[in-house]
């Protein structure tokens, strides 16, 4: 007799979509797929990937809106395993896919904000965004 | 009162560094303008803190059968939830003590609630003797991305006494003891139960029906009868708290407490001793009120260091044993200091019966060695009760056996 196989496959939807973007990216970053196959096992080799794929698409310079979505599908692909590893109920992946997609939008939005806002030195606003970043977790941290 | 805790999981750790060193990258790699790249992180974060952050409004509450009950006996133990809000995933447990062993269900559990939703939760559990106290119960919530959890300790104090087993066992000591002699002056004894004790002169206030008129008749003197009363004996339970004999420590208990319950049923009065680290000294009286508050100390007798037990009961028989009181030793005799305090009693000419669980019946050897160790040290304690047989009656159990049979080889039952 079969042992039944008890994990859920959605991580393989987002994985699947994401290996495709990728081949039509640039081949070198498919070497990086296979860590992502053991962050679908492993939270923390997921977050290492992230890592890896967030600094080969800022090295590479493809970013827009074709970068984005390959970093909401990585990501995607990372939580969706966590939700599958844990068995969660299948409502909880319905806010998961909207959260991270609502990156999109934001994006465009920003895009369309962008020629409308006083230019600012760069460094300012990365030193405020990082400040910004820095008290947003530790609100989180703290609840 | 109930403590909440927020706490970011080991994931949100992972998934914070992750996104501090993509911000760090743009940065060191001179690409600034592309760090929209982290949008789909900090969304996720965003959602999970904003819409998935929970305040735990439950209400929970525990509910035991009673609060003492026979060790040995498996009760249900209930845990009742409401919940205030919806609720996707709450971790509940149970603070067991530690004398409680779960053997139906389980203390843990992981549920779902919608809002207004009640629920009971059931698990079984084995009791022990002692005092067992449920101290709180802890819920944690872990919000559906699993990136933070919120514990919140529910303090439900609750204690449960697991009362020793008692057995029925025969009376090891005469309950005739101490009389009280009806002399001149008036007493509410007389006419209950009293036996003839000796012809005296007639007292003004004596009534009229103890007086011996054959005798009155021979002496010219008006006589009356001296009644005394017969009177149960006192019995005075000491029991030998002291650690090394914790192996037998139960079986000390349970015995001492089927005693207890035979005096009861004799109608004598009784009186305990806990010689712990600390005595505990509960005075003679009589009755089922006095039975069972000796049996709630004995319930929570626990072995302690104690080498102080001669001391203790030189102390007490000066200033509290009652005169002429038939004394039960509960000890299984491993130290000099109990074995001092049994002579102590002896010396002040009480009558005294050990009650001594053999603590080697306890024990099954595993090797040959232990097996000789075994059989030298029981060879050894019987030398030992056989010097100490002049100080009492004493009982050497084992505790394979029923205490009844014990008992009934030493008295000739």
């Amino acid at each position: 007799m079969k042992p039944a196989i008890k994990r859920r496959p959605f991580a393989l939807i987002p994985f699947l979509l994401l290996t495709v973007m990728m081949m039509y990216l640039d081949k070198r970053g498919l070497l990086l797929l296979p860590i992502l196959l053991l962050g679908l096992q492993w939270y923390s080799m997921g977050a290492v990937f992230l890592v890896l794929l967030g600094s080969f698409l800022f090295y590479t310079r493809f970013g827009g809106s074709y970068g984005l979505i390959v970093m909401i599908l990585a990501l995607l692909t990372v939580e969706t395993a966590y939700l599958d590893r844990e068995r969660a109920p299948l409502r909880h992946y319905v806010p998961l896919t909207l959260a991270v997609f609502l990156a999109l939008p934001t994006y465009y939005f920003l895009v369309f904000l962008a020629p409308l806002l006083p230019s600012m030195e760069v460094t300012a606003v990365a030193a405020v965004m990082l400040v910004a970043l820095y008290l947003f977790i530790r609100s989180v941290g703290r609840g | 009162m109930v403590m909440t805790e927020f706490k970011i999981t080991e994931k949100a750790e992972y998934l914070f560094m992750a996104l501090w060193v993509l911000v760090l990258m743009a940065f060191f790699l001179l690409r600034w303008e592309m760090v929209y790249l982290v949008l789909p992180v900090l969304w996720l974060l965003f959602v999970a803190v904003f819409f998935f952050k929970p305040t735990l409004d439950v209400e929970i509450s525990r509910k035991l059968p009673h609060d003492r009950v026979l060790e040995g006996e498996i009760i249900d133990v209930e845990l009742r939830l409401k919940a205030n809000e919806r609720i996707p995933s709450l971790r509940i447990r149970d603070m067991i003590p530690e004398g409680l062993e779960v053997v139906e269900g389980s203390n843990s559990r992981v549920i779902s609630l919608s809002k207004g939703e009640e629920r009971v939760l059931r698990y079984r559990v084995l009791v022990k003797r002692g005092v067992h106290p449920f101290e709180s119960i802890l819920l944690s919530y872990e919000d559906p991305f699993g990136l933070f959890y919120v514990d919140r300790v529910e303090n439900i104090y609750q204690e449960l006494v697991g009362v020793p087993r008692i057995q029925d066992v025969p009376t090891p000591y005469s309950t005739r003891g101490t009389k009280i002699t009806v002399g001149p002056l008036p007493s509410p004894r007389v006419g209950e139960g009293v036996e003839f004790h000796a012809i005296r002169e007639y007292q003004p206030g004596d009534p009229l029906k103890i007086i011996n008129w054959k005798a009155t008749a021979r002496t010219g003197r008006i006589m009356a009868n001296e009644y005394e009363s017969e009177r149960k004996v006192d019995v005075v339970f000491i029991v030998d708290a002291s650690y090394t004999g914790f192996i037998v420590f139960d079986d000390l208990v349970r015995a001492a407490a089927s005693l207890m319950l035979n005096a009861l049923n004799d109608g004598t009065s009784f009186g305990l001793l806990l010689a712990e680290e600390v005595p505990l000294w509960v005075r003679v009286d009589y009755g089922k009120r006095h039975f069972f508050k000796c049996i709630d100390f004995l319930s929570t007798a626990k072995p302690d260091v104690n080498n102080m037990i001669a001391y203790q009961v030189e102390h007490l028989i000066r200033s509290r044993f009652p005169p002429r009181a038939q004394l039960l030793y509960f000890s299984p005799l491993l130290t000099e200091e109990s074995r001092n305090a049994l002579k102590t009693m002896s010396e002040f000419g009480y009558n005294v019966v050990v009650v001594s669980p053999n603590p080697y019946s306890a024990i099954d050897p595993k090797s040959r060695e232990e097996e000789l160790a075994l059989k030298l040290l029981s060879l050894e304690r019987r030398v030992m009760l056989q010097k100490m047989a002049s100080y009492g009656l004493i009982v050497d159990w084992d505790v394979k056996k029923p205490l009844k049979a014990a008992i009934a080889e030493v008295v000739n039952i």
